[in-house]
């Protein structure tokens, strides 16, 4: 074979080469059904770290690599964990229960700390996010109940197994000695056994036909049930969905008025910027209009006049154009909703 | 034919109507576009930093500061409040344009020069004017063949470049101020002498000495000749005096008072109070003729008269009302006479703008006598001078300062006031001093 | 029509006054002013700034005409009160005493100057001094003294008395003084 292999290297090597990708293939998609979990896991514990970010939105959208609004989205709700039947993960839910107290207990102290910046917003996108998180928590307790209550029923199911496992061991046992008993009587009355045998052969069919069918039975019983708690946990799911989006709908609504505020906020310090940064040497007056572009940091990137009412002298215009200069780097926008990149400054002289 | 034109119409369609909404949307997003209202705005100075000219230590004497001469007189206009020297950064002055640095500094504008020894004591200097805010370049030159004593007019002609581009108005420092000096001799006697010297003091000149009083000096509107009061015959008389000294001539002797002159823009007549008439009144004489008119005819005291800038009117002191108050009538009908000043129960000594838009005249007030504009659109007065000791003040050829002189402890004393009353520069001139007169520009020939 | 008539009158009385009046620049040469050479000018704009010599310094002598000729211990000034030209009652006794000196000697002129304190505008000060010369000039006239004799002139503010910048010093120089000229 060897041999063989060596007079034809090109064709080994393809040989190797598909073989190889094959297996790569394989053993992807076995990794991929294992990691599918990893990842779940993995976006939870994303989801978790911007909610601990979401007290300060400016860190968090550094963090977020493109414009999405994180911060201003409500909270996402982390998706169900998949079955664990052992201590173990109970344990481990049970830990990550008191990892998200903490995360919502360290929020807390977050929020505290940077009052100041924003205040009653703040006071209040915190008072929203701790109700929310409140009720995640609630949430997840009831989750862990269900899945605790998924475990006690897999515990049963195991136990029934268990159970099925050792009464099949010991009819085979009887079995064996009943074969061997009437082995020993098998001469005397062998047409007699024959019969019996045949006859207790087929009760014996029928009985285990019987408890195949109960088990059956059992394990439909169990699917049932198992079923039926998945049909609740989808109800109650819809429900705290429904109760979500209510939430989110409220949540927008107090955003967008949240917007309108900050927006209003963000452009009178812009306009008090640019009026304390106009100075002009002459009581000259004309009312001019200043185009202004900016960075998304606050970076005048153009500033030229548009008109003027009135007769206005270079000299004048300059200090209008310069006064939205001047005003460079302009107060930053605190999202990207409310950040504008274009404004018109109306120059009125008093 | 009509498939294929059915398509491009099609396309053309298509093209305009793309256009369209791309201009609608652009319309939209415009309209999109925030409007926010700046009220406000502050009257004040502009800040500038006029750095040290390259090379000037090495090249000229160490006293002498080119760039310091610029930011006085940019300061002295009261529309700059220019960056001290010692406040500026030494690693970035010797470093490359580093244009961030001054925009930290909050310095709107940048002069940065360059001097060069050209050999024989001759000097050729270069200068920029940068704005930081917005990178422009705003002037850029270069004075050739510039001699040792006129480095401090190059300076003044930078800074009527850098005064012009920024303001947009006409400088004033490449000009002359002319004053009356008074000193002692042996002790007791006054001497009186006439002084011509840059407009920031420096580099004075004097022209006449007399142990009489002199008083009163206008210049002609070319720079070449003073009028002035002179008492060397033992009572008041106008002379006319060329500054290269070839001539020198009293063009009124008459009997009684014969002061104040003010010559006209086109330099062929001359405002003069005479009391030969009875009482002071104000006459013009052509000088060519010596031809006097009469132009006030009032029993009261008339004097003080200055030309209005279109030459059409006169200004002048009357204390017809019983205190010096300001009048103005025309030359073609001058029995009609105008009131200008209501405010205070004394104004006197007008002088008038070159833009015709502002008068300036001496108001008593409870502070004392004080320099006080008014302007001629509006009529409205504001009192400018912090001093209360004020006499003959005299406007720069821009009309953006006024020169005049009041008394400390030590004598007379001439400084300069922005018109807009934010700058107020005492000059650099000793002794007791008064009567300044801001001549021309040194460039109208 | 009026009008230029007037201008033509006063003209030509002022032509007439002034061939009457004292020569304009040339008198006794005891305080003629030096015209000083003003240095190298300025070659870049305007012709240099130069003087001329008429006279040395050393000419302008003392001024003999400067002493006050007080006849009788009696100073011949009259004190003025601020922006005042009437005269009070200490005035008339000089002017009473100098009327009778007048009077003695018939061919003898005087010449009044007028002074003012230094507050306010110079030049109007000049017109104040005038006046208050002028009041002088009336009460000797009133008192018989011919006019032809008495000459006025008015120096303003620009030749103090006293130099303090107070009242003492400023009612010092609120003044008329009598000057015999030899």
């Amino acid at each position: 074979m060897f041999r063989f292999l060596l007079r034809h290297p090109w064709a080994t090597l393809l040989a190797l080469i598909v073989h190889g990708i094959l297996l790569y293939f394989i053993i992807y998609g076995f990794m991929q059904k294992n990691t599918q979990m990893n990842d779940v896991l993995a976006e939870i514990s994303e989801a978790d770290l911007v909610q601990a970010e979401i007290v300060d939105p400016r860190v968090s959208q550094a963090l977020t690599r493109h414009p999405t609004p994180v911060e201003d989205k409500p909270l996402e709700v982390p998706k169900p964990k998949p079955v664990q039947p052992s201590e173990q993960q109970l344990a481990q839910a049970q830990a990550e229960k008191q990892e998200a107290d903490r995360q919502a207990a360290e929020q807390k102290k977050q929020a505290e700390a940077e009052a100041l910046r924003k205040q009653q917003q703040e006071a209040e996108n915190q008072k929203a996010e701790a109700i929310q998180k409140q009720q995640e928590a609630d949430l997840k307790a009831a989750e862990l109940k269900a899945q605790a209550e998924q475990a006690l029923t897999k515990e049963k199911e195991l136990a029934k197994e268990k159970e099925l496992e050792k009464q099949k061991q010991a009819e085979a046992l009887k079995k064996q000695q009943e074969a061997e008993k009437q082995k020993t009587e098998a001469i005397k009355k062998q047409q007699e056994e024959l019969k019996k045998q045949d006859a207790d052969k087929l009760k014996q069919e029928a009985d285990l036909k019987k408890k195949i069918e109960q088990e059956a039975k059992d394990k439909a019983e169990a699917e049932r049930r198992k079923n039926e708690i998945k049909e609740q946990a989808k109800r109650e799911e819809s429900i705290r969905k429904a109760m979500q989006a209510e939430r989110e709908s409220e949540a927008r609504a107090a955003n967008s008025a949240l917007v309108k505020q900050e927006s209003a906020t963000w452009i009178s310090a812009i306009g008090a910027k640019v009026r304390r940064a106009w100075i002009k040497e002459s009581s000259e007056k004309a009312i001019c209009d200043v185009y202004m572009r900016q960075s998304r940091e606050g970076e005048v990137k153009e500033a030229r006049v548009k008109s003027c009412e009135g007769e206005a002298s270079d000299a004048y215009k300059r200090s209008v154009e310069l006064a939205v200069r001047r005003a460079s780097p302009l107060p930053r926008a605190p999202s990207d909703e409310v950040f504008k990149e274009e404004i018109i400054f109306i120059f009125k002289p008093q | 034919m009509m498939q294929l034109s059915g398509i491009s119409i099609n396309r053309f369609t298509k093209a305009l109507l793309l256009c369209a909404s791309l201009w609608g949307s652009a319309q939209a997003l415009a309209q999109d576009a925030v409007r926010v209202e700046i009220t406000g705005g502050t009257e004040q100075s502009l800040p500038i930093a006029v750095t040290p000219f390259k090379n000037q230590v090495a090249v000229i004497n160490p006293d002498f500061n080119l760039a310091q001469i610029i930011r006085d007189d940019l300061a002295r206009s009261g529309s700059f409040t220019p960056m001290k020297e010692s406040e500026m950064s030494a690693a970035v002055l010797a470093g490359e344009l580093n244009l961030d640095y001054w925009r930290k500094m909050l310095q709107d504008y940048l002069v940065i020069g360059e001097i060069r020894a050209q050999g024989g004591d001759m000097y050729q200097v270069d200068m920029r004017l940068i704005n930081t805010l917005n990178n422009q370049e705003m002037v850029a030159r270069r004075w050739n063949g510039v001699s040792a004593p006129l480095l401090r007019t190059a300076a003044h002609q930078m800074s009527d470049a850098i005064y012009t581009a920024v303001t947009g108005r006409g400088g004033a420092f490449d000009s002359r101020m002319a004053y009356v000096r008074v000193e002692r001799v042996q002790g007791k006697r006054k001497m009186f002498l006439l002084e011509v010297a840059d407009s920031d003091g420096y580099a004075p000149r004097t022209i006449l000495r007399s142990y009489m009083p002199l008083m009163s000096v206008s210049w002609s509107p070319d720079g070449s000749k003073l009028a002035y009061v002179s008492f060397e015959n033992r009572r008041p008389e106008i002379i006319v005096q060329s500054l290269d000294g070839r001539s020198r001539q009293s063009v009124a002797a008459y009997e009684g008072i014969n002061s104040a002159p003010a010559w006209s823009a086109d330099g062929r007549s001359l405002l003069m109070t005479l009391s030969k008439g009875g009482n002071p009144d104000i006459y013009v004489m052509d000088i060519e003729s010596k031809r006097l008119t009469q132009l006030t005819f009032d029993a009261a005291i008339e004097t003080e008269a200055v030309w209005s800038a279109d030459g059409q009117s006169i200004f002048f002191n009357s204390d017809r009302r019983g205190q010096p108050q300001i009048f103005q009538t025309s030359l073609a009908n001058p029995r009609d006479v105008k009131r200008l000043t209501f405010e205070g129960k004394y104004n006197a000594r007008p002088v008038a703008s070159g833009d015709g838009r502002y008068l300036a005249y001496v108001r008593q007030d409870i502070g004392g006598f004080k320099v006080t504009t008014q302007d001629l659109v509006s009529g409205s007065a504001k009192v400018i001078s912090t001093t209360g000791t004020d006499e003959s003040p005299s406007f720069s050829p821009n009309g953006d300062m006024i020169a005049y002189s009041y008394n400390d402890y030590r004598g007379g004393v001439i400084a300069v006031l922005s018109r807009n009353g934010r700058a107020f520069t005492k000059l650099a001139i000793n002794g007791d001093v008064r009567d300044p007169a801001w001549g021309p520009l040194n460039n109208s020939q | 029509m009026r009008q230029k008539m007037r201008v033509a009158l006063v003209s030509s009385l002022s032509v007439l006054l002034a061939a009457c009046s004292d020569p304009p620049v040339d008198d006794a040469g005891a305080n003629k002013p030096v015209v000083v050479d003003g240095a190298a000018g300025m070659g870049m704009n305007n012709g240099g700034l130069k003087g001329i010599d008429l006279n040395t310094l050393g000419a302008m002598a003392a001024l003999e005409d400067e002493k006050n000729y007080a006849v009788g211990g009696v100073q011949p000034t009259i004190y003025f009160g601020l922006d005042q030209f009437t005269i009070d009652g200490k005035g008339q006794a000089v002017i009473n005493h100098y009327v009778r000196y007048l009077q003695s000697k018939p061919t003898a002129s005087i010449v009044l100057e007028g002074h003012c304190d230094d507050r306010g505008s110079s030049e109007y000060n000049m017109a104040l001094g005038e006046r208050r010369a002028k009041a002088v000039k009336d009460a000797l006239s009133f008192a018989g003294i011919a006019s032809a004799r008495i000459r006025v002139v008015s120096f303003g503010e620009e030749r103090p008395a006293a130099e303090g910048n107070d009242e003492a010093s400023w009612s010092l120089n609120r003044r008329v003084e009598m000057k015999f000229p030899q």
